[in-house]
Order: structure tokens, then C-alpha cells, then sequence
């Protein structure tokens, strides 16, 4: 929500900000916002879909083995939601600012692991998740890279990050 | 060619096709995902049942109940 907010905020100032150079910058940031919610969203829709098909029992459940197609709570623990948002949103940030990486990283895993600390998910399903995640991300930057919103294939195929430059207040001196 | 034959992103530019969304052209991806694939086998298949007990033994010891 976040995000998606941002993102409408910015492309509103993209359309009618007062400066080309403002409206330029905005344009550019609203696609990095819509890129940000999609990782969490995406990253969210293919972990609830593969915890319906998996049908995992949580480790409070007496009952072992898998129930596909089951909807209840009990039966969702592979892969795990909390998890696959943390790591998404970590992996499409690190793609936007490499330097936070560990940070962010730091950051997902400790998502990851209070969920297995809880004991709502078992240790395999954090890692499912954070492999959900970087495919999810993946699959993400190559599809906004190929239309050149946000990144750009450099010569070997590989997404970087293109955004307009944020631009600086000049400090204001005293004549 | 990339990694195990499959074309490089930049094969795309000279008329490859735009809706595939996944191109495993980056052989760290494929490592990266393939130790992860190997960790979530582990992990169902050696430490998750182990662990979820012991965690449910200490949650039951915790709230004063016995752990069994």
C-alpha cells in the first residue's frame, strides 16, 4: 500500500509538476514505487499459490504429510508468506540500492526467522520462500529491464539500475 | 548460448521472443537456486521435524506444560 500510494503520488507530480526536470524525476520514481509494490505483491500471489498446491502441515499440526487444495491455516506452512514478502522486498530493494544489501538482507532474515522461532513454519519453509522470492524478483527486473522502465540490459544482459537523478536543494547563502 | 545451452538475454535483441519472463542467463542465479533447492530438501528432509519439536517442547515447558 505503501508503495502503490508512492507511486500514485509520484506520477500525479510527474503530470503536473512545476518544472520538466521535477515532472521527469517523479515519472522516472513512480515506476521504481509500482516495481516495489509488484515485488511484494508478486512475490505474495506465487507463495499463496504454491502453499495451496503444497498443502503443508504446520509444525503445531499432529498430522503429517501433505493435503493439497486444503485452505485452511493448518495446511499452509510451505512456503511462508511472511518470509517470501520479507525476502522480495529485500531482493527488489537490493536491485534498486545495491550498497543496502546486507542490511536487507539482514532484515529478511530476521522476518524469516521469527516465523520459525513462532514455530508457525518449519526452517524449510523460509528457505522455500526466499527462493520463491528471487525468482519472483528476477523474473520482475528482467521484465521492466526489456522495456526499460527502471533498468536497462547493460552489453552482457544483466539489469541495471536507470532512474532519473534525484534532484538537489541548492543551499541557500546569504548574499 | 548461456548457461546449459539457454540463449543470453541479448539473443532476445536480434529476434528472440518477449514473453518469456524468466531467463536463467546469469550462472549465479542458477547456482543461487540451485543451493537454495538443496537447503529446502535438507531442511524437510532432516532438521524441520527435529527442530519444530524441540520447539514445541520448549514453548510447552515455557507456558508450564508437560513437553511430551
Amino acid at each position: 500500500m505503501v508503495f502503490a500510494a508512492a507511486g500514485v503520488s509520484l506520477a500525479a507530480v510527474g503530470r503536473y509538476g512545476l518544472s520538466r526536470r521535477l515532472r521527469l524525476t517523479a515519472q522516472s520514481w513512480s515506476w521504481a514505487a509500482l516495481y516495489l509494490f509488484l515485488a511484494v505483491a508478486l512475490s505474495g500471489l506465487a507463495n499463496d499459490l504454491i502453499k495451496l498446491l503444497v498443502g503443508r502441515a504446520r509444525p503445531l499440526v499432529e498430522a503429517r504429510g501433505l493435503h493439497p487444495f486444503s485452505s485452511g491455516y493448518d495446511y499452509q506452512s510451505f512456503p511462508s508468506g511472511h518470509a517470501a514478502v520479507g525476502f522480495g522486498l529485500a531482493f527488489a530493494a537490493t536491485a534498486l540500492w545495491p550498497r543496502w544489501r546486507w542490511p536487507l538482507l539482514a532484515f529478511a532474515c530476521a522476518v524469516a526467522a521469527s516465523r520459525v522461532v513462532l514455530d508457525v513454519h518449519h526452517l524449510g519453509d523460509v528457505i522455500g520462500s526466499a527462493l520463491v522470492a528471487s525468482l519472483t524478483i528476477r523474473g520482475l527486473t528482467g521484465l521492466f529491464a526489456r522495456r526499460r522502465l527502471v533498468f536497462r540490459l547493460d552489453s552482457e544482459g544483466v539489469p541495471r539500475r536507470h532512474l532519473a537523478p534525484v534532484p538537489r536543494w541548492r543551499r541557500i547563502t546569504p548574499a | 548460448m548461456g548457461t546449459l545451452g539457454i540463449p543470453h538475454c541479448s539473443d532476445r535483441m536480434i529476434g528472440g521472443s518477449d514473453w518469456i519472463l524468466l531467463r536463467f542467463n546469469e550462472p549465479r542465479l542458477l547456482w543461487a537456486s540451485a543451493i537454495l533447492v538443496a537447503a529446502v530438501l535438507l531442511a524437510v528432509l532432516l532438521v524441520d521435524r527435529p527442530l519444530a519439536a524441540a520447539l514445541v517442547g520448549s514453548i510447552r515447558g515455557s507456558i508450564g506444560l508437560p513437553s511430551g
